[in-house]
């Protein structure tokens, strides 16, 4: 039951994956590509800095060198994150401030699953969440992009990549 | 060639991330690609001095004084590790600038399969050189099957309508 839980749940970080593009390619549009790619990093460094922070809070420690494994060094660094990523958003809708967690929520979350379950598994799992939610990202023609209906054979086609990834890592 | 420059930023990641830990990798992967986008931007500024980005970025010496910080930031974290590692994140750079451009011509459902594609290929490379100080895997039959029905798949989904 936990190991489906598991699997789960790396299907859905691959699912955010899609969401996070998305939301890249139409900040892109109301912008421009470089600064909806600044505010998506902008908004996993500060989703970074949240995490190692509290992590040194909990008393986990750091792997950072001095003076980055002090508390109050990260939480200074998240804070200027945060404020500078919300006055970078202000002229598109306020959830576009949340591009670049769905990085974050990846990068720790595979961290945390890859022991559980291993890497092959984690990382077939993501990429089905990630090529299902495209299609579906697509059909519905999200965040104002242009539709793209499910068919037949596009279903097809992301079923082979799919399946030429998770026979890429699980093959010897 | 996107998903092949990200197979080498997952390989360097997962290296850093071994000697780090995960949140340090991936902190250090973040500065790097915040310090590419700044080099891109205040290139890009034109005469006027401005740049693409919102106010408070909408100004070249505001951008150039962040990319010096962020050097600072990421020669301080990158003080235990190989030094190259301080550019894992640049290769984010031009992915997450040209998603905004291709994703709305492409589609979601076909760029992702080309990145796949790019990045399954990639894999298959640096897997067999042992990249990184990764253990090596050579290339099998089955390996290469893969990749090649993830080409096939891309082909399938570029030409459907």
């Amino acid at each position: 039951m936990t190991e489906w839980a598991y699997l789960a749940l790396a299907f859905a970080l691959g699912t955010g994956t899609a969401v996070q593009l998305q939301m890249i390619a139409a900040m892109g549009q109301a912008l421009n590509p470089q600064s909806a790619a600044w505010i998506s990093a902008n908004g996993s460094y500060a989703g970074v800095a949240v995490a190692l922070g509290f992590a040194l809070i909990v008393g986990e420690g750091s792997g950072l060198p001095t003076p980055l494994d002090e508390t109050a060094v990260m939480a200074v660094a998240a804070i200027l994150g945060i404020v500078l990523l919300f006055r970078l958003a202000r002229s598109v809708p306020l959830y576009f401030a949340g591009t670049g967690l769905f990085a974050t929520a990846g990068l720790i979350g595979s961290a945390f699953l890859v022991p559980r379950i291993g890497v092959a598994v984690v990382f077939a799992a993501f990429t089905l969440g990630t090529l299902s939610a495209t299609l579906i990202v697509d059909h519905i023609g999200a965040f104002d992009s242009e539709r793209r209906r499910v068919t037949t054979e596009r279903v097809v086609g992301v079923g082979f990549v799919a399946a030429g990834t998770i026979l890429m890592r699980t093959a010897g | 060639m996107l998903g092949l420059s990200a197979a080498v930023q997952l390989s360097m990641v997962g290296a850093m991330g071994q000697r780090l830990g995960a949140r340090e990798a991936t902190w250090v992967s973040i500065l790097g690609t915040l310090l590419g986008l700044a080099i891109v931007v205040v290139v890009q500024a034109g005469r006027d001095r401005h740049t693409s980005l919102p106010n408070p970025l909408d100004r070249r010496w505001v951008v150039a004084g962040l990319a010096v910080v962020l050097v600072a930031a990421l020669l301080i974290s990158a003080r235990d590790i190989p030094l190259y590692f301080a550019l894992t994140g640049t290769i984010a750079t031009v992915f997450l600038i040209l998603t905004g451009v291709l994703v709305p011509r492409l589609g979601l459902a076909l760029f992702f399969a080309a990145v796949t594609l790019g990045t399954v290929s990639g894999a298959l490379v640096m897997d067999d050189l042992g990249a990184f100080g990764a253990t090596p895997q050579s290339v099998s039959l089955g390996r290469a099957l893969g990749v090649g029905l993830v080409g096939v798949g891309t082909v399938i989904v570029r030409r459907a309508k």
